[in-house]
């Protein structure tokens, strides 16, 4: 009971923090304490080896520090994000500051359940390229959600068993060719 | 290294491709001694699932020799001999501590792929697609295989392949399949399907306590072998099947029922034209025959698992029969971890010999003739083993 009250707690706080724009909202549970998770997560430039999408990031003093990521269409997006809010163990807050790319505001939660921990990430933003990009994005599943979605999962399997799975550069034939989530809807719905 | 790679609906090639390596600390690579063509290689063949990519290494029922090993890999050693299961599991989350293998959160890298059509990934398999993880399979002379220790089962060196290389895949499914019935001792089941799976339950179902088992089948050489089994074998296409097995239970119904049949079913009369006009019209993905007569025929109170595969949508499935009857459901992939060294045990024990199942024991390099024979000639071709070396 008590994780719920600290979850609606946290909620009311990002409807607060965050209000407007495109709203993300993903959660992973993971077979660890909040404590080191959160500490992980804290040390930006440990975060960097897992996030599958992010260039660098480039620590500027200890609440601020510069992004890039790797946009929908291939070009490189940017960003300078500022901690907010930050609660060692529980939770971290940031948000872009003026003349970045893509301007959002997050927060992250490592909320205990028992042995586990829910991690819970929030994120408003606007999206490069607008509506129109956005969808296109989703499309090729690269939309932010699915990105972040796929980085708390990463995490999340590097956390439990020490490695990220992985498929590159193990053999195959020839001729590979690549599929999308469009092409399997397109097969669900022609086969 | 050679292997067996897919190219599209009944395109697969026997070819050179590299050597797998070790990409991660819990991997290890083997050097494959015997694989198989499973059933569910046949959705593949058929084209029957999405996301295979041209190039794909097939094969996920497959057992051999250590002879790499990542730094993590603490259990095994270069030169055992194992039998590796078809789904990869981390035995760290959370499912894979409740033993649910199958249901393993990480091994997947594509689990946004899955969950946008499943609503969540189990997990990954060796050669079942990039929906299930992309994995290069075992029909080759080289694999890898991610988290060896605890998913790999070391085979002590005397006991010939072909009794243990069904512990990778159907002989665990066929059990747990059974398993899944909650039997009490007496009980009647009904199996649909004499192929391999169908073969195991029939077997798995006398191990675990069945006084009676039906094998429902059109394939007479295959009945055949359920009766082997201690089956009672039923021609669907000769009777009137949810009467048959009216009369035979005594009017009640089997006590549990197991489809071991799947997305792919052969039916004759109205039903059987209805789903092969819906799935050529593209209004439905799956033609769950088995599955409505397993339903219809359940007694009241009783269980249907499903170990047969079904990928997408199903359409008129009997909803108001199960409701009305209170049955309960059980499916999914099985979590072969569990069954390992159980069987194993049995096989020792010498309480069944899997490889009676085996009808074809052919080179890897004739695997894209025996896919056509497996599809094709069901009558003369149950189960093809495959040796890698030669």
């Amino acid at each position: 009971m008590e994780s719920q009250t600290e979850e609606q707690r946290a909620q009311s706080k990002v409807a607060k923090d965050l209000h407007e724009g495109h709203k993300i909202q993903k959660a992973v549970t993971i077979r660890a304490k909040p404590e080191g998770l959160y500490q992980f997560w804290r040390n930006l430039s440990q975060l960097k080896s897992i996030l599958s999408n992010v260039n660098d990031i480039v620590l500027i003093n200890g609440k601020r520090s510069r992004w890039e990521v790797q946009g929908p269409f291939g070009t490189p997006v940017t960003w300078t994000a500022e901690i907010i809010e930050d609660k060692p163990g529980h939770m971290i807050s940031w948000k872009t500051l003026p003349g970045s790319d893509v301007n959002h505001s997050g927060s992250i939660w490592f909320l205990p359940r028992g042995e586990q921990t829910e991690i819970k990430l929030q994120l408003l933003y606007n999206p490069p390229g607008g509506k129109l990009g956005d969808w296109v994005a989703t499309l090729r599943q690269r939309d932010p959600g699915t990105l972040i979605l796929e980085n708390l999962r990463r995490f999340k399997a590097l956390i439990e068993t020490g490695e990220v799975p992985t498929v590159e550069n193990q053999p195959h034939g020839e001729k590979k060719l690549k599929y999308d989530i469009l092409s399997v809807w397109q097969h669900e719905i022609h086969h | 290294m050679k292997a067996l790679c897919w190219y599209g609906k009944t395109d697969v090639r026997y070819q050179d491709v590299p050597d797998p390596q070790i990409l991660n600390p819990h991997d290890a690579i083997i050097r494959v001694t015997l694989t198989a063509i499973c059933g569910s290689d046949l959705h593949l063949y058929d084209g029957a699932i999405p996301t295979m990519e041209k190039g794909d290494i097939l094969g996920h029922e497959f057992m051999g020799e250590i002879v790499e090993i990542g730094t993590a890999v603490t259990q095994l050693k270069v030169g055992d001999k194992v039998v590796v299961p078809f789904h990869i599991s981390c035995n760290h989350c959370q499912h894979c501590v409740d033993k649910n293998f199958a249901a393993c959160d990480n091994t997947n890298p594509n689990a946004v792929m899955a969950d946008k059509l499943y609503g969540s990934s189990g997990a990954a398999m060796f050669g079942y697609s990039h929906l299930f993880g992309g994995y290069a399979g075992g029909q080759a002379q080289y694999v890898r295989v991610p988290f060896a220790d605890g998913g790999a089962l070391r085979i002590p060196a005397h006991i010939p392949d072909e009794k243990v290389l069904f512990l990778s895949d159907i002989f665990p499914t066929g059990y747990m399949a059974v398993e899944n019935c909650g039997l009490k001792p007496g009980d009647q089941i009904a199996i649909w399907g004499a192929g391999p799976v169908g073969q195991f339950a029939i077997r798995s179902a006398f191990l675990l306590g069945a006084s009676k088992v039906y094998s429902i089948d059109d394939v007479p050489e295959r009945l055949k072998l359920a009766e082997l089994g201690g089956a009672e074998a039923i021609d669907f296409s000769k009777c009137d099947l949810l009467d048959e097995l009216a009369y035979r239970t005594g009017g009640r119904g089997p006590d549990a029922c197991i489809d071991c049949v799947g997305m792919e079913a052969h039916g004759y009369g109205m039903q059987g034209l209805y789903d092969r006009l819906k799935t050529a019209t593209f209004l439905e993905t799956d033609r769950p025959i088995a599955l409505r007569e397993a339903i219809l025929s359940c007694r009241k109170g009783g269980t249907v698992s499903i170990p047969g595969v079904y990928g997408g949508i199903l359409d008129k499935i009997p909803w108001g029969s199960a409701f009305s009857k209170g049955l309960t459901f059980k499916m999914g992939q099985t979590h072969v971890h569990r069954y390992l060294k159980p069987l194993l045990d049995r096989i020792i024990d010498n309480q069944i010999d899997p490889s009676v199942i085996i009808s074809h024991r052919l080179k890897l390099s004739e695997a894209p003739m025996a896919y056509d024979l497996f599809k094709k000639h069901q009558q003369e071709c149950t189960k093809v083993v495959l040796d890698p070396l030669h």
